[in-house]
């Protein structure tokens, strides 16, 4: 039987050979054991290794790992309406936002879920303000897929809520992964040498290349005297703004990890696009010991990619004489034939929509230009086309309140994705509406009218055809499908129904941007069920 | 690096176990030792199948520190980036500048070193996928595993799958004995043994087998791959060293193994609908054969867990 003192030198074995162990890894030549980047002596590799220090990602003895996969955190503070600000130039409007955020960087994955509410105050701007009831939304994406969960986990199990492909905003969603601490450096990281490493103002600044879904797109880093991240820039493509800019600016770190693990959190997260903040949060919880948090792709998800996306489809309806409702996506817009040229009512979200709607219109009307292109309002999904409408030679009308704007975001460079307007060059040319302007033929007329009231935006305008007694309004009244439970009327619906009133228009049907052909009865029964008359 | 001291003599016989193998790797990558290991031709048995038996504790589960570990985590440590063996992502991997304490991101506490392997065990990506309505159970039963996890601490069996690699195989034309001497040492649970029948037997009608630990295994050959079918498993047991992968007692595991020269190549898939979204396939383990014949494995001491007080962590690392 082995005694105890047998036992000990077994112990003293163990120990010594442990020890040899850990030399043996450590006096290995640097050259064979370190990585391409890890191994290089390089400024870059030395900028990289502190910040990934820094942060607490590098772990372990001989050789050491960057140890961060996944983890997440808990905030609260605002998040905005991208686009959707109540004057032209503005601020984007912001919700109060819980925030709770779920990762993984193998393989990417992001989870955000928010709980958003109306903010104090008189309350301006579009993105669905003001919200009827606080809003609970999950965004994920894993890898190339991207869906909104309306629980956690849905789509997985039979029974289990409903997972909707969003397959447009996967590198959005993928890019709000790579610009976070981690992810910045990590992509350096893995791009090595073509990493480079500069001093402006005395801050030290990575610069690097994103790889995956996202390549081809640069990100900037500045670090902080910690050489912690202490902010990230990135420019990617956006049909109003061009080449825009997304800025997101690190503060206040901290171990912020319900188990402390030494990583390094942001306490504060401000990220802007367009130069206004899209998030401002505060972070007061995190989980950072690699929990166990998966994102797995619903099958429908998968099929979504597979299938790949739906065609742009422009459904043309003839809803009055010379009057076309251009249908078929989210946002539709209207034709009106005049007797040399044709008024087209919203060139909506991008390109790709509003150059399909420009071939429909040609088709509905052939041999005729389309003259005039005529904004509803500021908000970024109904001018995300403003620019393929000039690339076919529309003047464009809009609220006299957002010209200046339009002036100054339609001269901006789209060289990331060149949209037709980057490659034809038309010179814009913008004529305004104070309140009321007509554009008449003697058969044809069109009547736009500055919608007062209204604090979904202050640029708004409505459009009436008084031979057809047809409105056109974008936004302040979406009717829902025809079985769809009634909703409670808002205020925006019933400030259009009594400006119509005020107006003395004539209106019979009315054709929403969102939405369906609808009565101005049927709008008169949403106002007077809400007014309880 | 924590050691568990009061765990002395498990570490001395895993010091035995490793000894020769040990020493003969520790200048080597992984890859390295691997290939040479399996360039070795593979023995067989008299009716021709590969034969498994000898001491399978080379490079095990957890020997050689986090090497290992990093290997248990599904992570192929490579001259250059390190390798995620199930998707295949690069990861960062660094020499430390100056030998430091070792311990946390170039400085440290004991809480720190803890800490260290409990984040590198947990960076691989290879994860059961559970239901939905289980995540949260798995994150909580993860973060607190020193008071939650049923082996770990509480000197209780490993369990199937979480048993892993035998250090031991005997093998016999109807049967092998897979013997683990207390998880190899590292930590505190049973020394174990299992029984793979491989008579042509079937399993046990469910209604007449009791659940147990290790469950009932049956084994049978395709080509020269062991296939091992265990089912009857308790629900008490976990399916891995880290994660608190719990299990129910549906839970079915399919091992498969295969010797390539003096390697041994163990991989298991385990099948819970109870629990699980879908079946989850564990990265391969690889094992090297003690290559000393008279080696022998060494009594494993009874587990006498007093580590758990002294513990900075609830999380197991």
């Amino acid at each position: 039987m082995p005694t105890k003192e047998h036992w000990m030198k077994m112990w003293m074995i163990a120990a010594v050979l442990a020890i040899v162990f850990q030399n043996a890894g450590a006096q290995r030549p640097p050259a064979q054991a370190k990585p391409d980047t890890a191994g290089d002596t390089s400024d870059v590799a030395k900028t990289l290794r502190n910040a990934a220090n820094a942060l607490g990602m590098i772990r372990g003895q001989v050789p050491q790992f960057d140890a961060i996969n996944t983890l997440e955190f808990w905030g609260s503070g605002t998040t905005n309406a991208f686009g959707q600000a109540y004057k032209a130039g503005g601020p984007w409007p912001a919700f109060k936002t819980e925030y709770h955020v779920a990762l993984s960087y193998n393989p990417p994955s992001m989870r955000v879920e928010m709980t958003r509410s109306n903010p104090d105050g008189l309350i301006q701007g579009g993105g669905g303000l003001p919200l009827a009831a606080p809003q609970h939304t999950i965004q994920t994406v894993s890898m190339k897929y991207a869906w909104n969960e309306s629980e956690l986990g849905a789509g997985l199990e039979p029974g289990r809520g409903t997972a909707t492909p969003a397959m447009a905003a996967v590198n959005d969603r993928l890019l709000q992964l790579a610009i976070l601490p981690y992810g910045f450096v990590k992509a350096a990281l893995a791009a090595g040498s073509e990493a480079k490493v500069s001093n402006e103002n005395g801050a030290t600044v990575i610069t690097t290349l994103l790889q995956g879904e996202l390549a081809g797109i640069t990100a900037k880093g500045t670090l902080d005297e910690k050489n912690r991240v202490a902010k990230v820039e990135t420019r990617t493509d956006d049909p109003v703004l061009g080449d825009m800019v997304t800025e997101a600016d690190y503060t206040e770190y901290a171990d912020l990890g319900m188990i402390a693990t030494d990583v390094q959190l942001p306490g504060h997260i401000v990220q802007k696009q367009g130069g206004f903040p899209v998030l401002d949060i505060r972070v007061n919880k995190a989980d950072l010991d690699n929990p166990y948090l998966v994102f797995p792709v619903p099958d429908n998800v998968m099929k979504a990619v597979t299938d790949g996306p739906p065609p742009v489809k422009v459904d043309t309806a003839k809803v009055a004489d010379g009057v076309y409702y251009l249908t078929g996506g989210t946002h539709h817009s209207v034709a009106v034939e005049f007797n040399n040229y044709v008024a087209l009512v919203e060139c909506p979200l991008n390109d790709s929509r509003s150059l399909a709607v420009v071939e429909a219109v040609k088709k509905a009307i052939p041999n005729k230009p389309i003259k005039y292109a005529i904004v509803t309002h500021n908000h970024f999904d109904h001018t995300g086309g403003v620019r393929a409408c000039v690339s076919e030679g529309a003047t464009i009308i809009a609220q006299a309140g957002n010209l200046p704007y339009f002036q100054e975001v339609l001269a901006l460079p789209h060289t990331i994705k060149p949209d037709k307007e980057a490659q034809v060059k038309k010179k814009p040319v913008l004529e305004a509406v104070a309140e009321k302007r007509v554009l008449t033929d003697g058969k044809q007329t069109l009547e736009l009218y500055h919608l007062a009231g209204t604090n979904h935006s202050d640029t708004m305008l409505i459009g009436y055809l008084p031979k057809a007694k047809i409105l056109i309004e974008a936004d302040v009244w979406n009717p829902a499908p025809p079985n769809a439970p009634p909703v409670p009327a808002s205020k925006e619906n019933v400030n259009l129904y009594e400006q119509i009133k005020k107006l003395n228009l004539n209106v019979e049907q009315i054709t929403p941007i969102h939405g369906r052909l609808v009565t101005i009865d049927d709008l008169a029964k949403v106002v007077e069920r809400v007014s309880g008359n | 690096m924590r050691v568990h001291l009061s765990c002395s003599w498990r570490i001395a016989v895993a010091a035995v176990l490793c000894l020769i193998p040990a020493a003969l790797i520790a200048q080597m990558p992984p890859s390295d030792y691997a290939k040479q290991a399996a360039s070795a031709p593979t023995p067989r048995t008299p009716d021709g199948h590969p034969d498994f038996t000898g001491l399978w504790n080379g490079a095990g589960d957890g020997l050689v520190g986090t090497r290992n570990q990093m290997t248990n985590a599904g992570i192929d440590i490579q001259k250059g980036f390190s390798k995620d063996i199930h998707s295949g992502a690069m990861i960062a991997t660094f020499v430390p500048e100056g030998r430091g304490t070792g311990i946390g991101p170039d400085r440290g506490t004991a809480a720190n070193g803890e800490r260290d392997n409990a984040l590198l065990r947990r960076i691989g990506s290879n994860k059961p996928l559970y239901k939905p309505e289980y995540w949260d159970k798995v994150k909580d039963l993860d973060a607190n595993t020193n008071t939650a996890d049923p082996s770990m601490m509480m000197c209780m069996a490993a369990g199937m799958p979480r048993v892993g690699v035998p250090a031991q195989i005997a093998q016999t034309p109807t049967q092998m004995v897979f013997l683990y001497p207390g998880q190899g040492g590292l930590i505190s649970t049973q020394t174990t043994y299992r029984q793979i029948l491989t008579d042509g037997r079937q399993h046990t009608a469910p209604d007449d087998l009791d659940d147990t630990w290790n469950g009932e295994s049956i084994g049978h050959w395709e080509g020269d791959t062991m296939v091992i079918d265990t089912v009857g498993i308790n629900s008490i047991s976990w399916m891995d060293q880290v994660g608190g992968y719990f299990h129910s007692n549906k839970i079915h595991v399919i091992e498969r193994i295969e010797r390539h020269g003096n390697t041994l190549i163990w991989q298991a898939t385990v099948e819970d609908p109870e629990v699980l979204l879908k079946p989850w396939v564990m990265n391969p383990r690889v094992a090297l054969l003690n290559p000393n014949p008279k080696a022998v494995l060494p009594e494993s001491p009874p587990c006498s867990e007093r580590d758990l007080a002294h513990t900075v962590t609830m999380e197991h690392h």
